[in-house]
């Protein structure tokens, strides 16, 4: 476990030179928008998680850090789940950044001091505030997807190349898609029967339970990316 | 003498390359120069000493340890300088220091701090923006930061100029003072080799052509030179990479089959970079290829 805690902060500190200043201006920018015009707006945060992951595997060819791998005192494999993890962290911390700061927003009611409060545009942005079911459905369903589009990106850049990966991921959309394609052609034909997707809940005890059961089944697939490709990748050399 | 890199019986084989049975150790106390030309195998024996390469058979013992089962153990005790820096060029010393020191448990920041200041390296400048002669240092301080019993250096003074050549043998001769550590050195410059080395390895086509001390291999050598004529027949067999020219011929030669030669025959003891180039023109004219192999 240490291995793999040394792993992330030894990722985290070679992106933070480079992300911190752009993950500065994008909490100021999105939260001070979020304060003002909708806590909606907060969720768009999660993009710093972007700026913490993207440039690693770039840094991590182009300085041959194969070559320090290879000479850590650290299990191989571990290398490879701490950078899972550490996916899973930066989005994490983000949905909590943004979850405060949306909180924040709803309570100090800073769209208060904006002018002409009876305008229509007001109105919606009063309305933004009161609804705070969407706001989290937001947090949530960007935390969601950033998390899997990323770490299975990861997955498949080091499994198959980074390349490659750009390829893969689109062959791997393209079957999703003639999948779903397939299934909506079959239920309109009443060939099987049409699958009725749950509805979210509308309390927002219920958004925060269902937000934190898919935090952890985030965190599960992460642990199962990240355990596929540690064994996918210990079979070759560094 | 107890050993501190012990190799026996390695083989590993790529598509278009294998080392063969290759056997040698490294005392402690002394400085291993590793040379053989490009291609020969050193990196990828270096690669099998730290694990990074799967070997097909033999054993690899560092530090009494066994390579593949210890190597995480081996690794708290091992510094190893490559060609090229293997961390991120964008950070400065400090920022590496914060990086790497959390891996090792004997990690002296002190010491660190005070070898990056003896080498006249800037903590404050990206690592990128060093010489190659400061990226070689930087190396060999992290190393002494952990306080690595064994360096393993893969070329590291290939592209250097002959000032950084000769600090970092320095800063090599310095650090084997100490009689519990070790340095394996590889390299196709054979003028360090014979500057700095104890025990000198040559690998030659993924194959062990000597491995030895360095004083037993230059007076075990010799190139000799002559009319060709002069030379007899049975002398003639016993030739390294003997190659003749319209005045005569020149070989290498073993000290031992020296005994009995004409006069008209010159001989004089051979330098590592000679046996290097015979070794090599030996193969070129496909004779005697087992001759050497140890």
């Amino acid at each position: 476990m240490k291995d793999i805690l040394n792993i992330m902060r030894f990722d985290f500190l070679t992106a933070k030179p480079i992300a911190f200043g752009a993950m500065l201006c994008t909490v100021l920018l999105f939260g001070i928008l979020s304060m003002l015009f909708s806590p909606i707006i907060a969720s768009y945060i999660t993009f710093v998680s972007m700026i913490f992951v993207i440039p690693l595997q770039g840094i991590a060819d182009k300085n041959g850090f194969n070559k320090l791998y290879g000479i850590l005192p650290v299990n191989r494999k571990n290398i490879t789940r701490a950078r899972f993890l550490y996916i899973f962290l930066i989005h994490f911390v983000t949905e909590l950044l943004e979850l405060v700061l949306g909180c924040i927003a709803r309570t100090a009611k800073l769209y208060l001091l904006l002018p002409n409060q009876e305008g229509a545009t007001m109105q919606m942005v009063k309305e933004s505030f009161e609804d705070t079911s969407l706001a989290l459905e937001m947090v949530f369903g960007m935390f969601i997807f950033l998390c899997l589009i990323f770490s299975f990106m990861e997955m498949m850049g080091q499994i198959f190349g980074r390349e490659n990966e750009f390829k893969i991921i689109m062959i791997t959309l393209g079957i999703i898609a003639a999948i779903a394609f397939v299934f909506t052609i079959l239920s309109e034909h009443d060939i099987i029967p049409v699958v009725k997707l749950p509805s979210l809940p509308e309390s927002v005890s219920g958004i925060l339970i269902l937000g934190g059961v898919s935090n952890v089944i985030i965190f599960g697939i992460c642990l199962l990316f990240g355990e596929i490709t540690a064994g996918t990748l210990a079979g070759r050399e560094l | 003498m107890e050993n501190i890199l012990e190799i026996n019986g390695l083989c590993k084989a790529y598509e278009d390359f294998a080392l063969k049975d290759i056997n040698f150790s490294l005392p402690k106390g002394f400085i291993m120069g590793f040379v053989g030309e490009n291609g020969s195998g050193k990196t990828t024996t270096i690669r099998a000493i730290l694990n990074m390469a799967r070997i097909d058979s033999g054993k690899i013992s560092v530090f009494g340890m066994d390579s593949v089962k210890d190597t995480i153990a081996i690794k708290e005790r091992l510094g190893v300088v490559f060609d090229s820096l293997y961390l991120a060029e964008h950070l400065n010393a400090r920022q590496i220091e914060q990086q790497l020191k959390p891996f090792y448990k004997g990690w002296d920041s002190q010491e660190f701090f005070n070898r990056i200041k003896e080498f006249d390296l800037p903590d404050n400048k990206k690592i990128g923006d060093f010489s190659k002669g400061m990226k070689m240092k930087f190396m060999v301080a992290i190393a002494l930061s952990h306080k690595a019993e064994l360096i393993i250096l893969d070329e590291p003074t290939s592209g250097l100029d002959p000032v950084a050549r000769d600090e970092l043998l320095d800063i090599l001769a310095e650090y084997i003072e100490d009689e519990n550590r070790g340095v394996l050195f590889s390299t196709h410059i054979t003028a360090d080799v014979e500057r700095i080395a104890d025990y000198v390895t040559i690998l030659h086509n993924g194959k062990v052509w000597y491995t030895g001390t360095k004083d037993e291999l230059t007076e075990n050598y010799a190139v000799i030179k002559g009319a060709e004529e002069d030379l007899p027949a049975a002398l003639k067999e016993k030739l390294i990479g003997f190659h003749a020219y319209r005045n005569g011929f020149d070989a290498l030669i073993r000290t031992n089959d020296l005994a009995g030669i004409p006069d008209s025959l010159e001989y004089e003891k051979a330098s590592i970079d000679e046996i290097l180039i015979y070794i090599a023109k030996e193969d070129k004219y496909e004779r005697h290829s087992q001759h050497h192999a140890v």
